[in-house]
């Protein structure tokens, strides 16, 4: 069961996650011109030697990281044709509802991940109103969240996967 | 707690978790969490247990000390 996609998807959001932050954090450092008229439209992006560095680095890791979740996903769906995962369905995929125990393995773990943003939204709120903000302030905000949120539910759904062996 | 007696009835058919599971439509980790207590289980999964079993309910999960309050 720890092998199970459903139980490392949080880990792969986590590290796109992570991944986003640092493309926010080369982009937000970077010039950047923006103009918009009745007939047209442009957005530049100029970036230095180190950051464009940088992204030299991050966009293969990208590709790979892409690469990798794609192949992980067509192999679940390929042993697993009756419950296949799909990233565009509004249903979060790392949801397990296999049976009544994991649907209340899975209820706990939202349940603690509602908790979390029930006082870290309006914490956050708070904060931002008050800490001058940038564009890279609010996204780190967001990141945090987000990471965050994975992490209370992968280590609920994990402790439940580190099974004995069959008796 | 919820105490039971699965893994003593299932031991007594020689069922293997994930062949008791098969049997009532759920994974062999449920019945293990089931087997541990950790999860109490619903009236139906109960009564297919009790079934696949050959014992009633009752005899299978009881409630005990401080659960009757």
């Amino acid at each position: 069961m720890k092998k199970d996609f459903r139980v490392q998807y949080p880990l792969w959001q986590m590290g796109f996650a992570l991944l986003f932050l640092l493309f926010a954090i080369v982009i937000t450092g970077t010039i950047t011109n923006f103009a918009n008229s009745n007939s047209s439209f442009i957005y530049s992006v100029e970036l230095g030697a180190l950051e464009g560095f940088i992204m030299f680095l991050l966009i293969p890791v990208y590709i790979v990281m892409v690469i990798i979740f794609g192949a992980k996903i067509s192999k679940y769906n390929k042993n697993n044709p009756r419950n296949k995962i799909t990233i565009w369905s509004s249903k979060p995929p790392e949801y397990m509802e296999d049976d009544e125990a994991w649907q209340m393995i899975t209820n706990k773990a939202t349940q603690k991940v509602y908790t979390f943003f029930s006082w870290s939204l309006p914490l956050s709120a708070v904060i931002l109103i008050f800490l001058p903000t940038s564009k890279l302030l609010i996204i780190l905000n967001l990141v945090v969240l987000s990471i965050t949120q994975y992490l209370i539910f992968y280590v609920n759904i994990r402790k439940h996967t580190l099974e004995e062996e069959e008796v | 707690m919820l105490k039971n007696r699965v893994k003593e009835l299932r031991a007594r058919y020689s069922y293997t978790q994930g062949q008791l599971g098969e049997k009532v439509g759920v994974t062999r980790q449920t019945i293990g969490f089931i087997e541990k207590g950790e999860f109490s289980p619903s009236i139906t999964l109960s009564l297919k247990l009790a079934n696949i079993l050959e014992c009633k309910v009752d005899e299978l999960f009881w409630l005990e000390g401080e659960e009757w309050k």
